[in-house]
């Protein structure tokens, strides 16, 4: 059998200002007819640059200083700028990461569908269907939207991105990308976007379409249980390079490679401490919590129509203690999260240690704040790049223990960020200097250096390789137990929430689902939806 | 400029070197700065007053203060005229005089002129003389130093007030927002011209009263990008953290959000100090600017559309203006280069 695909001892580097930086040094890798081969690696590991390559779609400051890459045969440095067009798209699919950026928002899906077809295999809108007598492109079109199983197609034709769910957009991608019948379908990081349960629907259809078609996957992922689902054949990459391929059965029973053994076992492991249940006092108590935001307003501005992200809430939390918040995107845990710290007005009461904090405004909510913190998802977004790390983390000191001279600032600065794991003497340096779970474990310090009795944290490690959101688990269980930390747990991640939390509450559409020990939850959940979520996320 | 690393960012470092890599902008800075710091010390350069002169054994500065004619041995009680050939041969018989390189004023006029004025350049007066036998070289340093301070004075003021409007508008949004958002598009469709010339009908406009008037409607310019950034930024994560800490409402707008929109601001600024001199050289141009008198390039570039048979004026306050605003223009297209995120930031 000959291969399809040919990458040999490839070598690109990023050239800045006479530097060069390399991504990606001697790779070399082959995709069979037919075959699903997993590139897996961390952030930065250079899958993406590599797999870009392949259709030369580098950045220009991207330079392939060695090796050669060959599609049937041909070396793909030696076609000209027609050929190029005519291989990518007609020959080399691919589909992003990201299906709302990947979409013109402007276009109805079926003129984005047509388009492609119209432009690779000259067919043209005005062409009738001898038989049907309809536009012929608007059959191929349905018929697309059929095979990747969307739901009414006929209504969908006229529909634009931002009408159809996270995992349809992601399945319209998919239908552009098949629609000229490629032999070699790259699918980079197809399902980070998008939800556990919709993830394994949309791994299931690529599945079942390579099985129809016969093209060969190139599938690009830093999760290894996607890999693991879909992949022939799997190679991990760290640095730029390529450290062990091999069959995905062997790579996950037998690593080889130190990293590869990294890879597989760091799953977030270990269970939350035990909570001392005489010492436990109640931390938070919250009754019928809601928001809702207003849709529609009559002339008067009278709100006649609500959004309900968050619809009445109960919960409680003791000292020492995780609740594990989960559900799907859109679900409003993170709006509740906001809300139970008053980031976000809302009705309800809501009590903290015993004192009643929904009409709190102004400076006695401020004082407060001292008690409760937030740590927030996007390790980038969260922390200020123009302040140095001392100075993100001293600003609530400064505020709330202004009797504390600059001597002792530092010096708890100093202690705070070793309690998380970072050099004290990285206090003078900025955040973009951090990796991402460095910075996280900076905002992480930010929020407890000022000794609050209750953390929330919005999924703090879903924007984190699998490796660092084992450590950062690891962190937390071990803050949570030195200091008796009271910790609100928000994340889709159930693996993430199974090692932190003492309970667990499912939402759905702002509601609850359902509530329970993590024990009663993971192992006999009641209602179906919860059932879903846990065998979505474990099966994969 | 080396000082200025000690206590930057890393990005700002990062941007001053990309700064830096431009060399039109580096140079249009530098020559820029030469210049205004040279008209700065117009009065020791331009001057028909002498930087220095001895008489009698003792050291007199007549830049800085002055003395009647009776001190050097003259008839009147009134300061000294150096000009006049009478009192300078006093104080040369006695002493000496340091005169600055230009022996007139921006109001000096030169009496001597063998030609009726506008007077041709000459070697006593290097670039002419304008229609009433005042030196063009003179009252160019002077009014290149208005015109300057002028622009700086009233970007500076409109930046700070457009600053404060747009921040506390897209900070605080929804009805503020709104209401202030109508304010500014009625406040805009002032027509200030017309303001102007009814104004300047009534009273004498001066340099304090012009800049006031036109700041009335200049401020108006930075509101919409500062409150664009504010808009955006104030739902940035960061920015909930701080809240989440307890931050004020003040600390927060000038600590975590007035960084985000200095960029967009400081992009803007060489260009509103273009317009501000602009405008200033296009009223006096009308005759609606600084007083009578005043030196201005505005000014010249009417006296040179007057005499068309002298072209020293125009083409002096032509180069002059076209010069100046080449450089701004340069300066502020590096400093845009050098703030653009895909520069620094990648």
């Amino acid at each position: 059998m000959t291969d399809l695909l040919k990458i040999k001892n490839l070598t690109i580097g990023f050239h800045n200002q006479g530097q060069e930086t390399r991504a990606v040094s001697n790779v070399s890798y082959t995709i069979a007819p037919g075959e699903t081969v997993g590139l897996v690696g961390e952030s930065g590991s250079g899958k993406s640059v590599s797999a870009l390559s392949i259709l030369k779609l580098l950045p220009p400051s991207a330079r392939i200083s060695q090796g050669s890459i060959s599609f049937e045969g041909r070396d793909i440095s030696d076609l000209d700028s027609a050929a190029l067009q005519n291989l990518r798209g007609n020959d080399i699919a691919m589909i992003f990461q990201e299906p709302m950026t990947s979409l013109n928002p402007l276009h109805s899906i079926e003129k984005q569908i047509s388009e492609c077809l119209e432009i690779h295999q000259e067919i043209h809108s005005d062409d009738l269907d001898p038989k049907t007598g309809s536009a012929h492109i608007r059959t191929r079109v349905l018929d697309l939207l059929h095979k990747v199983g969307i739901p009414d197609a006929e209504k969908r034709l006229s529909a634009l991105p931002h009408e159809l769910s996270g995992g349809q957009r992601q399945r319209v991608m998919i239908a552009m990308a098949l629609a000229n019948n490629p032999k070699l379908l790259i699918a980079d990081e197809p399902t980070t976007a998008l939800d556990v349960t919709v993830q394994k629907q949309i791994l299931a259809l690529l599945k079942k379409l390579q099985q129809e078609t016969g093209m060969a996957m190139l599938l690009i992922s830093h999760d290894l249980g996607v890999v693991k689902q879909v992949a022939d054949k799997v190679c991990v990459m760290k640095d730029g390079e390529i450290v062990e391929i091999g069959q995905p059965q062997h790579i996950f029973t037998k690593p080889e490679h130190p990293y590869t053994k990294m890879l597989v076992e760091a799953e977030p492991s270990g269970h939350p401490g035990l909570i001392d249940e005489e010492a436990a006092e109640p931390i938070l108590e919250a009754q019928d919590v809601k928001v809702w935001f207003p849709r529609t307003k009559n002339w008067y501005g009278k709100p006649l129509d609500y959004v309900k992200a968050v619809d009445g809430i109960d919960l409680s939390l003791t000292s020492g203690e995780t609740l594990g918040i989960v559900g799907e995107s859109g679900s409003g845990k993170t709006t509740l999260g906001r809300a139970l710290v008053r980031l976000t007005g809302c009705d309800g009461q809501i009590n903290f240690r015993g004192q009643n904090i929904d009409a709190l405004t102004g400076t006695p909510l401020r004082n407060l704040r001292k008690h409760m913190q937030i740590v927030f998802q996007d390790p980038f977004g969260a922390l200020s790049p123009r302040m140095s790390v001392s100075d993100i983390i001293t600003e609530g000191l400064s505020l709330h223990e202004p009797e504390l001279n600059s001597y002792q600032k530092i010096f708890k600065v100093r202690r705070t960020l070793e309690d998380v794991g970072l050099e004290p003497d990285s206090a003078n340096r900025y955040p973009h200097e951090f990796s991402g779970g460095q910075r996280q474990r900076i905002a992480i310090a930010r929020a407890i250096i000022l000794n609050p009795r209750l953390v929330v944290l919005d999924e703090p490690t879903s924007a984190l390789d699998r490796s660092v959101q084992a450590q950062i688990v690891t962190l937390l269980q071990d803050l949570q137990q030195q200091r008796g930390l009271s910790y609100i747990f928000i994340s889709h991640d159930l693996k993430v929430v199974r090692a932190l939390a003492h309970r667990v509450m499912v939402m759905k559409d702002g509601k609850v689902v359902e509530t329970g020990t993590t024990h009663d939850i993971f192992e006999n959940a009641k209602e179906t939806y919860t059932r879903e979520l846990i065998s979505a996320a474990f099966d994969l | 400029m080396r000082p200025l690393k000690l206590n930057m960012s890393p990005i700002n470092q990062r941007r001053w070197e990309s700064f830096k890599a431009n060399r039109r902008g580096l140079w249009s800075l530098r020559i820029f700065l030469f210049m205004f710091l040279v008209t700065l010390c117009a009065e020791f350069i331009a001057n028909d007053k002498p930087l220095m002169l001895r008489y009698d054994g003792s050291l007199y500065a007549p830049v800085f203060f002055s003395y009647p004619e009776t001190a050097f041995g003259g008839d009147f009680e009134t300061e000294a005229d150096y000009r006049d050939p009478y009192v300078k041969k006093l104080i040369e018989d006695k002493g000496w005089i340091l005169w600055p390189p230009i022996r007139y004023s921006y109001n000096t006029i030169n009496l001597d002129l063998t030609v009726s004025a506008p007077a041709p350049p000459s070697g006593e007066n290097w670039l002419g003389t304008d229609d009433q036998g005042r030196d063009v070289l003179a009252r160019l340093i002077y009014g290149f130093r208005i015109s300057v301070l002028f622009g700086l004075s009233l970007t500076i003021f409109s930046s700070l007030i457009g600053i404060a409007a747009g921040a506390v508008q897209g900070y605080f949004g929804g009805w503020t927002d709104l209401l202030f958002q109508r304010f500014i598009e009625i406040w805009t469709s002032v027509p200030s011209l017309y303001l102007l010339i009814i104004i300047a009908s009534v009273i004498e406009p001066g340099f304090w009263i012009l800049l006031g008037i036109l700041l009335l409607f200049s401020w108006v310019s930075l509101v919409g990008v500062v409150r664009a950034e504010f808009l955006r930024a104030r739902n940035f994560e960061y920015v909930l953290a701080a809240r989440a800490l307890g931050v004020g409402t003040f600390t927060l707008m000038h600590r975590h959000l007035l960084p985000n929109a200095m960029v967009a601001t400081l992009t803007f600024l060489p260009f509103l100090l273009n317009a501000s001199i602009t405008t200033l050289t296009s009223l006096d141009f009308l005759g609606f600017g600084l007083p009578p008198g005043s030196p201005s390039l505005g000014e010249l570039l009417a006296q040179g559309k007057a005499n068309l048979q002298a072209p020293w004026l125009g083409l002096t306050g032509f180069f002059t203006i076209a010069f100046m605003l080449s450089l701004l223009i340069f300066i502020g297209e590096a400093v845009r280069d050098a703030f653009d995120p895909r520069n620094t930031i990648s």
